[in-house]
């Protein structure tokens, strides 16, 4: 058997452990094979979409300790493959803060992340994993594709289809609000919730600055 | 709608000034038409963008016609005498030859290079840019070139992806994505295809086709049993046109 031919035997194996027989124990294994293959200058895309098509945004933890190696290469690699995370995209951050950084962002955003399927061949940098912001917004957990989990009344709904014509700023700030207020004070949250979203935008702006995550 | 450098334009000078190019008028169309608007700081960078866009679609089909082969990366192949296969599959440009005629020489000799569908839409941007910018500009400023998918791109060719424009254009690189693909060929994932602006797409390993097509090719690629169909995507993928234009005024 050639080298081409194992290879490909591999990377077969992996994406039909991983998507037909859900058997996540073998990603560990795959994330090994990822970083062997790169340090080697060898094609790694079919095995990061085999990795990323567990689905489950805990991978990216997986990925994240990367940060905590003391080989350059492997931190490299880790850099390209979670620069979809916006504390991880265009930061000059030292290995450590980043690996921290990763964590208090998954910690933060777990029961709104979702799988998008993107890929290296798909585009230049695909998310495969994002924030669902309407769903961070309402404080409501998403299933992996995205939808968001039980039923919303109509209140809900109605407040969910205004938030969608803001544009991303503005989505960003209301749903970092919302999460932090939340979390703080769930009788003020049900409070602000229910304001116009004009007032709930002047209320993020004040106290978050208009900072963005 | 249209603005340069702020104001309004008037659709009819422009039309004017461009003649009747089919592909052009679509385009100054769909931007007028549209509730979105379309910012442009001179009257150059918008007919820079035109002419952009169509060679691209110029230089996909020319890329159809060149008999260039579809290769997964593991099997890639290219003209050693112009690129060095890397060992992920990938064409890295020799730095003692031209990078016009490296380009061109995959127009040319088509038969002796073999790649996926994304490295090919990378290839007709670099043959549009070519086309548009001028050998001499060209060799200038793009002298390392890596042609391997998406990534490794030249600083200076910056793409990305638009997952919910307003509006689709001719030239715009559109993906069909399959989502139960058989995974013993993950090459059939998705096809990046370039909208030729006729209801047309160029997708290296699919043709000049129609979108049913397209979806048809993908489909007949899942995994056994599946009825879950391909389709396309709401995205398009794009070059920076500002900033070629940047690179362009500023040689």
């Amino acid at each position: 058997m050639s080298r081409g031919e194992y290879t490909d035997i591999l990377d077969s194996c992996a994406i039909i452990l991983v998507r037909e027989y859900k058997d996540y124990s073998i990603l560990p294994v795959i994330k090994e094979i990822i970083y062997n293959r790169y340090k080697q200058g060898l094609f790694i895309h079919d095995m990061v979409w085999a990795f990323f098509e567990c689905r489950d945004p805990n991978c990216i933890l997986m990925l994240a300790e990367g940060f905590n190696s003391e080989d350059e290469k492997e931190v490299e690699l880790t850099k390209e493959l979670l620069k979809f995370i916006p504390v991880v995209r265009n930061s000059s951050l030292s290995k450590e803060m980043l690996y921290s950084n990763v964590r208090y962002w998954l910690k933060e955003n777990l029961p709104f992340i979702y799988y998008t399927g993107e890929s290296f061949q798909q585009m230049p940098d695909p998310s495969p994993f994002e924030v669902s912001l309407g769903a961070k917004y309402l404080f409501k957990k998403v299933s992996r594709d995205g939808t968001i989990e039980g039923n919303l009344t109509d209140d809900e709904k109605r407040q969910l289809n205004i938030f969608n014509t803001l544009d991303i700023n503005s989505q960003i700030l209301l749903s970092n609000y919302s999460f932090i207020l939340h979390n703080q004070n769930i009788y003020s949250w049900n409070n602000w919730i229910r304001y116009p979203i004009t007032e709930q935008l002047k209320i993020s702006a004040a106290k978050l600055g208009g900072s963005i995550c | 709608m249209l603005t340069i450098s702020g104001n309004v334009v008037d659709v009819d000078t422009v039309i004017h000034d461009i003649g009747n190019d089919e592909i052009k008028l679509k385009i100054i169309n769909i931007m007028n038409k549209s509730s979105y608007n379309y910012r442009f700081s001179s009257a150059q960078e918008l007919y820079f963008i035109l002419d952009m866009r169509k060679n691209i679609i110029n230089a996909s089909k020319k890329l159809f016609r060149s008999r260039l082969r579809f290769k997964t990366f593991k099997n890639s192949e290219c003209n050693e005498y112009y690129w060095r296969r890397t060992p992920e599959g990938g064409f890295l440009l020799k730095s003692n030859v031209q990078p016009s005629k490296a380009i061109n020489d995959i127009y040319n000799n088509g038969w002796l290079y073999g790649t996926e569908c994304a490295t090919a839409i990378v290839i007709v941007y670099y043959k549009a840019v070519l086309d548009t910018f001028g050998s001499e500009r060209f060799n200038r400023i793009f002298t390392d070139i890596y042609l391997m998918d998406w990534q490794n791109l030249s600083g200076k060719l910056r793409v990305s992806t638009n997952r919910k424009p307003p509006d689709i254009f001719p030239g715009d690189c559109r993906y069909f994505k399959n989502p139960d693909v058989d995974p013993l060929t993950p090459e059939w994932q998705g096809e990046n295809a370039i909208d030729l602006g006729n209801n047309y797409y160029y997708g290296h390993g699919v043709g000049i086709t129609t979108a049913e097509n397209i979806i048809y090719a993908l489909n007949n690629h899942r995994k056994p049993g599946s009825n879950v169909s391909a389709h396309l995507l709401e995205s398009s993928t794009n070059p920076d046109y500002r900033s070629l234009y940047k690179l362009y005024n500023n040689y």
